[in-house]
Formats: structure tokens, C-alpha cells, sequence
């Protein structure tokens, strides 16, 4: 009998469900790696730009431009907030969530596809939060006095870097979940050829 | 005399509770949209909003039909058997999705808040 369930002969195959789970640990512990790096080697490589006499000049010369220049990447950060969150949603809702809800319906739910979507949900609320922060930040840092305190505007300036160097991660983490998702589904769609033809 | 006296008194205890109506009704506004503004504010959403007043996009600003429509014309029917076509269909308009993000040219990238582009140069360290 032809069966059209393409995951329920993936998940049959024992060879095929080790190959999965020895993906998913490595891929556990590539991200941790990742998550450890950017928590600990990021801000450090933020932080070594150092203030100087001559930086705090130039602070003070360029008050104002440096501000217009702040409003200016404020204004393009939201908008690529808009957009990637955006197709994140889409992403989300029409594609993961609406592949895992059928599968459930079928009774050949996959237990990657499924962690998957988790880590996509809490990659994507990571990135709202984090991209929150970092706004809030930077409306901080434009609201200080730039021509009378260079050293702590440029203190902020730096603590702004980092913030601003989670959410790149953060854009980082959210797209390696989605290549995951296409792998898992490329897997099915490849482990179901046989069987399934 | 005693008739005059209390009309007189209930007018103007009537224009004094008017004017209370009026003063506590723009307090309870003001209140309100305050309250409003700081949950706004506290809860993060106004970074959140690209409708607030200087965040609108600027009127020589040029941007593509598509980044203004996130939203793919494509849904995955969620009723049915999984199919290796339906599986196949899936994945090619996914991987359109993926490419729109990957299009987007450096989001959130470094460049953007270094020394150099505000024009605190690190080269003036030398001097």
C-alpha cells in the first residue's frame, strides 16, 4: 500500500533517528558555543575601544553630528527590526507552527521539528527583548550631554556596542534555527524518496 | 425671600459642580494618558512602533514593495496527509523566506556606531 506520510517513514528508520539525535547534539553544542562567545568575547571586544583625550575632543567638536548620525542608525535599526521581525513571523505562523500542527493532526509528529519550533520561539523573543534594550540604550545615550561629559557619553557609546552586539548575535541565532529547520525538513522529504514513491 | 435664597443657592452650587465635573473629567484624562504613555514606554512597545512621530519613513526614503510586506502569499495548508510534494513546496517557499532575510544587507552591523562613522576617529590616537 502507498503511504503518502512522508514523516512516518522517516521516523520508522532507526539509522536515520541516531543520524538526528547526533545532529541535535552537535547543534546543541555549537550554539552554547556560540552563546558562550558572544556573552563573554563580545563585550570585551566592545569595551578595548579605550576613551582618549583626543576621542573626547572630537566628541566635543562633533556633538551634534554625532547625534544626528545616533537618530539616524536609531531610525534604521527599527526598520530592520520591523522587517526581520516580520518575516520572523511569517516564518513562524505560516510555516514551523502551521508543518508541526499537521503532522500532529497526522500522528507523525517529530520531536526535532517540534524542539525547533521552541528554540525558534524563544530565539525570536530573544531578539525583541534584547532589540528593546538596546533601544533604550541608545535613547539614553542620545539624550546625554555630549559637550560637557565626552568620557561618560563615550562610556555609553561602548556599552551601546554590546548591546547592539547581542542583537546581531541574537539575528545570528534565529537564522542558524531556521537553517536547522530546513535541514530537518530537507531530512524528511530526502528519508521519505524511497518509501514514499 | 426664603424662595429667592435657596434658588440662588442651588445655581450656584450647580455652577460650581459644573466646573468640578469639567476640572476632574481633564484630571482623569490627563491620569489616564499618562498612565498610558509610561506602560507605553516601560513595556518597551514604543521601540516597537515605527509609526511614532520620527521613525515614519522619510518621504525621499525609497524601499522596495517587499520589505514594506513581510507577509508571504504562501500558507501551508495545515489539514490533510504530509506529502513529499507538499514537503517539497514547503521547503522551496521557505527557503524564499530565508533568502529575503539574508538579503538584507548587514542588520544590526557593526560598522554603523564605530569610531570612525560618528567621527570620534581612533586614528587621532596616534597623533
Amino acid at each position: 500500500m502507498k503511504k503518502n506520510s512522508i514523516s512516518s517513514n522517516y521516523s520508522t528508520s532507526g539509522v536515520f533517528c541516531q543520524a538526528l539525535q547526533r545532529y541535535k547534539a552537535v547543534g546543541i553544542v555549537f550554539f552554547m558555543l556560540i552563546s558562550l562567545f558572544v556573552s563573554l568575547v563580545a563585550p570585551k571586544i566592545a569595551a578595548a575601544a579605550e576613551y582618549t583625550e583626543k576621542k573626547g575632543t572630537a566628541i566635543v567638536d562633533n556633538c551634534n553630528a554625532i547625534k544626528e548620525d545616533l537618530k539616524s542608525v536609531q531610525k534604521n535599526d527599527s526598520k530592520a527590526r520591523l522587517y526581520l521581525g516580520g518575516r520572523y513571523e511569517t516564518l513562524l505562523n505560516k510555516y514551523v507552527k502551521a508543518l508541526n500542527v499537521k503532522l500532529v493532526k497526522n500522528n507523525d509528529s517529530n520531536i526535532n521539528l517540534l524542539e525547533n519550533q521552541n528554540q525558534l520561539v524563544q530565539a525570536k523573543s530573544q531578539f525583541v527583548d534584547d532589540f528593546i534594550a538596546y533601544q533604550k540604550e541608545l535613547e539614553d545615550l542620545i539624550a546625554m550631554d555630549c559637550k560637557n561629559s565626552p568620557k561618560n557619553f563615550y562610556e555609553k557609546l561602548e556599552t551601546v556596542r554590546s548591546v547592539r552586539a547581542k542583537v546581531r548575535a541574537d539575528v545570528a541565532n534565529t537564522n542558524a534555527f531556521l537553517g536547522q529547520h530546513i535541514h530537518i525538513v530537507g531530512e524528511m522529504v530526502g528519508g521519505g524518496n524511497d518509501k514514499a514513491e | 425671600m426664603i424662595k429667592q435664597n435657596n434658588t440662588k443657592t442651588v445655581i450656584s452650587r450647580g455652577g460650581k459642580n459644573l466646573i468640578m465635573l469639567g476640572a476632574g473629567s481633564i484630571l482623569i484624562a490627563i491620569l489616564t494618558t499618562v498612565i498610558s504613555l509610561v506602560i507605553y514606554h516601560n513595556s518597551g512597545d514604543i521601540y516597537l512602533d515605527r509609526s511614532r512621530p520620527g521613525f515614519l519613513p522619510d518621504e525621499t526614503e525609497v524601499e522596495p514593495e517587499d520589505e514594506n510586506v513581510p507577509e508571504s502569499k504562501f500558507d501551508y495548508e495545515r489539514n490533510g496527509t504530509t506529502t513529499k510534494e507538499g514537503l517539497e513546496q514547503y521547503l522551496q517557499h521557505f527557503k524564499e523566506e530565508i533568502q529575503a532575510i539574508n538579503d538584507y544587507v548587514e542588520p544590526f552591523g557593526e560598522k554603523a556606531l564605530s569610531d570612525e562613522r560618528l567621527g570620534i576617529d581612533a586614528s587621532l590616537d596616534g597623533e
